[in-house]
């Protein structure tokens, strides 16, 4: 069993992470030391700037998860967003990349088109779709009055809001799309034309040969997906400050008020954590499941 | 280099688990370790400035306030002989990069906010002033007394001020007289009030507004009304949050309650969606005629001339409940605050007096139709005739101005009161059951503060 490594390859391993220096200095500096930090301060209460802080063990946690309302409502805002969210924009995305695969002259200028939005920033985004969603001026409301139906309220409707963001949210799936699209070009042709062969239709081409060659990826978009979703926030703040009643008061909203307005920064530690273990709950949730619909090139599974 | 093929240099695992080991275990041990103690309060151990030592001033003021700031401050380092440097920071950022940077240790000397010096100064982020007020003999004496208050809590002096934010009935001359109202005559009862806006608010075909004659939550909120209606938010000599044991509070919201079925509240949500941008912007729905009176700033005389140049308009005391003087927040418009940690708070000090000075207050309400807290200032000819109904809010600021509750939970509690308002006009909670609530939570955290601040 080698305990020290010859001279020559301990000298390129430090080499190696010599050029990975700054990497993992970042990575210590500035992201596994604040998450251990946040966990340390989350165990404690911090009234007085400049003052030692007091310990209070878990009482942070039980209040959040025994006493705040607005913690469970929060929560459930977010689930809404990946639960209903994820699978409608990985859908979407998936049909559109298939659109934009085939070999048009000039399908580079739509995939340019759709993948657009997605670098316009999130600010900008927020501030377009409040105008289209307005219920009285707004683009969608408009459209619908042409055809003689009574828009609703969108952002203004509680039961709506979240809704409304959603669709907002398929606004910027070009990212997804282009990410589909490169999985796509690695599908064979010859299994294709196999297919055609055995007399497959374009559908039947579609969930039998696309989306299963496919599966890695979309199992790749839909983890990214989960995460980000769990994240929502900027257009909460921007667009709806939480409201109208709550319906879009997401969790990382909830807990920038709690950090930033109301000076709680252990209980707001208290509640990343409570996020970082929901997102890692979904996150092995779904690696585990993954099993089951992942197909993998070279792998003996079905 | 030898000309065998080595194979690739293989940590072992012990080697690897070592090193993974002493990384995690190293940064566990620094994450750990409690935060120095910052900075101490004010007399602390500062060396003594430098002569000419740079006094940092962050300002919330963009645009043409900016532009006045700054010509007050060269004013100022010309008659001083100081080094005041003036930074526009704007007031959508000047709070969180102020909390930024005086949490990060490196804040300005001097940085203009508004009310967090309630939240912020109990909570150390800000260094209490009245040893430098009581040395120099800056009193607030002259003051409207509502504006002289608001610069304090838990006993401390938080900063000085120059311009007032107070609030009135503002109303548009032309659909009031069109309604057959007299515009010499508006209203000061809450009757009068409903009156004016059932006449003036109508409805097309479908039943849905056109115009909104008055709403309550319009531009305004529980704590203008609670006021009118004689409330008190606040017990300060028992440290009791009073929303759920105020009977006015009650009344006021469920007044409140009572334009809500009068129109019905999904239909005013729509037309409320509609409204375009109210700050800064000619689409403000009072501008054009969706609203036809509102609750409105004093400094909205300001806009007007720039917004809507052909728009006439009636500015009057707020209407009250039988038994209530006319009644306004007296809100320190801009609080000028020093933070813990500035390296020159003799400096920061020195400017944020010249700030409150007659001649600057006189100059900032000129341009920007704030009120003056020195009284005389006020009533000076030259800010007296710069706007019209001047007179209305300075009367108020004399008598029947109320500040805020200044508690280190202000902000919680006005988050707490647009939450209940907004669910109580929706019908999801009852009026007194949600007044009971907010009051549980607000002073939970109250007590929760003063207990952690004790220990």
């Amino acid at each position: 069993m080698k305990i020290l490594l010859p001279r020559r390859e301990w000298r390129r391993l430090r080499v190696g992470l010599l050029f990975a220096s700054p990497w993992i200095v970042g990575f210590l500096g500035f992201t596994l030391y604040p998450i251990i930090a946040s966990f340390y301060y989350s165990l404690h209460v911090y009234t007085t700037f400049g003052q030692p802080m007091q310990w209070v063990g878990f009482s942070n946690y039980r209040e959040l998860l025994g006493q705040d309302k607005l913690f469970w409502v929060s929560l459930y805002n977010t689930a809404y967003m990946v639960i209903l969210g994820v699978p409608f924009h990985i859908a979407l995305a998936i049909l559109l990349a298939l659109l934009l695969n085939v070999k048009l002259r000039g399908v580079a200028i739509y995939r340019t088109i759709y993948y657009l939005p997605t670098i316009v920033p999130v600010v900008a985004t927020s501030v377009l779709w409040l105008w289209i969603f307005n219920p009285e001026y707004g683009l969608i409301n408009a459209g619908l009055s042409l055809l003689g139906l009574r828009g609703p309220g969108w952002l203004a409707d509680p039961g709506l809001a979240k809704l409304a963001l959603i669709l907002m949210g398929s606004w910027t799936i070009g990212g997804t799309v282009v990410i589909f699209l490169a999985g796509l070009q690695d599908i064979p042709q010859q299994l294709y034309e196999a297919a055609m062969i055995d007399g497959a239709g374009l559908l039947q081409r579609v969930f039998y040969v696309t989306l299963p060659m496919l599966s890695p990826v979309i199992f790749f978009n839909f983890i990214i997906a989960v995460i980000g979703g769990f994240q929502t926030f900027t257009e909460a703040f921007i667009m709806t400050q939480g409201g109208p009643l709550d319906a879009t008061l997401f969790y990382a909203l909830y807990l920038y008020r709690n950090a930033f307005e109301f000076f709680k920064m252990p209980y707001a530690s208290a509640m990343a954590w409570v996020l970082f273990l929901v997102v890692v709950t979904a996150t092995i949730f779904v690696f585990r499941t993954s099993a089951r619909f992942v197909y993998y090139e070279g792998d003996g599974s079905k | 280099m030898s000309n065998e093929i080595s194979p690739d240099p293989q940590l072992s695992r012990r080697s690897f688990l070592r090193a993974a080991a002493l990384g995690i275990g190293g940064t566990l041990l620094v994450a750990c370790v409690p935060p120095a103690p910052g900075p101490s309060a004010a007399g602390g151990e500062q060396a003594p400035a430098a002569e000419n030592a740079p006094i940092i001033y962050w300002s919330m003021f963009g645009l043409e306030e900016a532009a006045q700031a700054e010509a007050q401050v060269a004013r100022f380092n010309e008659e001083t002989g100081k080094n005041a440097i003036f930074m526009s920071i704007g007031w959508g950022n000047v709070a969180q990069k102020a909390q930024v940077a005086i949490e990060g240790g490196s804040p300005p000397d001097l940085v203009s906010l508004w009310s967090q010096a309630y939240t912020w100064g109990p909570r150390g982020l800000l260094l209490p002033l009245e040893d430098y007020a009581e040395r120099d003999g800056w009193t607030g004496q002259g003051w409207s007394e509502p504006a002289y208050e608001a610069l304090w809590s838990e006993n401390h002096l938080w900063g000085t001020g120059h311009t007032l934010n107070m609030f009135a009935l503002h109303i548009n001359k032309g659909l009031y007289e069109e309604a057959g109202f007299d515009p010499a005559q508006p209203p000061t009862d809450i009757a009068a009030l409903d009156d004016m806006a059932e006449k003036l608010t109508t409805l097309d075909a479908d039943g849905n507004l056109t115009q909104l004659g008055f709403l309550p939550w319009q531009n305004s909120n529980l704590w203008h009304w609670g006021w009118a209606h004689g409330a008190n938010f606040y017990d300060e000599e028992n440290d009791k949050i009073l929303a759920g044991s105020d009977e006015h509070i009650l009344q006021a919201l469920e007044w409140f309650v009572s334009y809500a079925e009068k129109y019905g509240i999904d239909n005013i949500d729509r037309f409320q969606s509609g409204f375009g941008r109210a700050t800064m912007s000619p689409d403000d729905p009072w501008y054009v005629g969706k609203v036809a009176a509102q609750i409105d700033g004093s400094w909205k005389r300001s806009w007007i001339p720039r917004y809507a140049p052909d728009l006439e308009y009636i500015v009057a005391k707020s209407p009250t409940a039988a038994g209530v003087e006319p009644v306004s927040l007296v809100e320190i418009g801009a609080m000028f605050n020093v933070p813990s940690g500035a390296k020159n708070p003799e400096g920061a000090w020195e400017l944020a007096k010249e700030f409150a000075s007659k001649r600057c207050q006189i100059e900032f309400g000129n341009l920007v139709g704030d009120i003056p807290p020195l009284l005389e200032a006020a009533r000076d000819p030259e800010f007296l005739n710069s706007y019209p109904y001047n007179d209305q809010f300075i009367e108020m600021a004399e008598s029947g101005g109320r500040a805020w509750p200044r508690i280190p939970v202000l902000e919680l509690y006005k988050d707490e009161m647009n939450r209940l308002v907004d669910e109580v006009v929706h019908g999801k909670v009852q009026p007194q059951d949600g007044l009971d609530a907010l009051t549980q939570k607000v002073q939970k955290e109250l007590d929760d503060f003063r207990k952690q601040t004790a220990a």
